[in-house]
């Protein structure tokens, strides 16, 4: 069967912005370039983290985001390590599903776990709410104690 | 582009819940299920396997008078998880309880969910609500 319009190189749709955006998220974290990251959210965007522990809480405003991505550098002395496992994303949500390693600073702690973030996109195409969830929170909770 | 079959399960899992047919739960969820309940109140803690779930849904839906609904704003899915964001609203005893949240399902090869776990937008109004 021939194509009038020639070879179809690939059958996929074009990447949706909301992916594109939790990309460059994401990229931003892996290379520690907070201003990048901070650049995707919304000025008054919350950056929510479950658990019982020095991290979690509820993070308003660029500036509070900011400070939450300085102390879990502090607390693991960059040794993070973020792998992006899947991505989904539609008009006005999406989430991204990742695994991070990471050591605690000045200890024999280590992480080794799955993340989940969920995200609520404005209308501006900037995070207004991210949630971060995980499997297994009592590793996060002794990790980050 | 068709609906992933994990978010198509997820809709009937929510109407099954909204019709109050607890019981019709269960084949959703695998025998060893683990189900994560965030927050320090009455209900927090961890539920392990379908009785003990379905005991939690009971004690949830007599404490506030059958009143609580779960209005999804968003179900994403892929072959292993199931996100999903929603609107929760009750009442109890002159309470009210309105709030958002994000809930995140394991997916086992055979359909099944083995873990869930959630995270409201205000933990501090989910504690007061079933203090």
């Amino acid at each position: 069967m021939t194509d009038e319009a020639g070879p179809r190189v690939a059958d996929e749709a074009p990447e949706h912005p909301n992916a594109t955006l939790v990309r460059t998220l994401f990229s931003a974290l892996v290379a520690r370039d907070t201003e990048a990251a901070l650049g995707c959210y919304a000025e008054n965007g919350v950056y929510r983290v479950s658990g019982n522990n020095l991290v979690s809480g509820n993070y308003r405003g660029r500036a509070a985001i900011l400070s939450h991505h300085i102390k879990l550098m502090e607390l693991t002395g960059g040794t993070m390590e973020l792998t992006l496992e899947d991505l989904i994303a539609e008009d006005d949500h999406a989430v991204l599903f990742w695994h991070v390693t990471a050591e605690r600073a000045g200890t024999s702690q280590s992480l080794d776990a799955n993340g989940i973030m969920a995200f609520k996109i404005d209308d501006q195409g900037k995070f207004s709410e991210s949630w971060f969830l995980y499997n297994d929170r009592r590793a996060y909770d002794d990790f980050f104690s | 582009m068709a609906e992933h079959p994990n978010v198509t399960r997820t809709r009937e899992y929510l109407d099954t819940f909204a019709r109050g047919d607890l019981q019709g739960l269960r084949p959703f969820f695998s025998d060893d299920v683990v189900w994560h309940v965030a927050g320090n109140h009455e209900l927090s803690g961890d539920y392990v396997g379908k009785d003990a779930l379905i005991g939690y849904f009971e004690t949830a839906r007599q404490r506030s008078g059958g009143s609580l609904s779960l209005a999804p704003t968003s179900i994403m899915a892929n072959d292993g998880h199931v996100v999903i964001m929603l609107r929760v609203t009750g009442e109890r005893n002159g309470k009210t309880l309105d709030i958002e949240m994000a809930e995140a399902f394991s997916v086992r090869p055979d359909g099944t969910w083995s873990e869930f776990w959630a995270m409201p937008d205000d933990q501090q109004r989910v504690d007061e609500f079933w203090a």
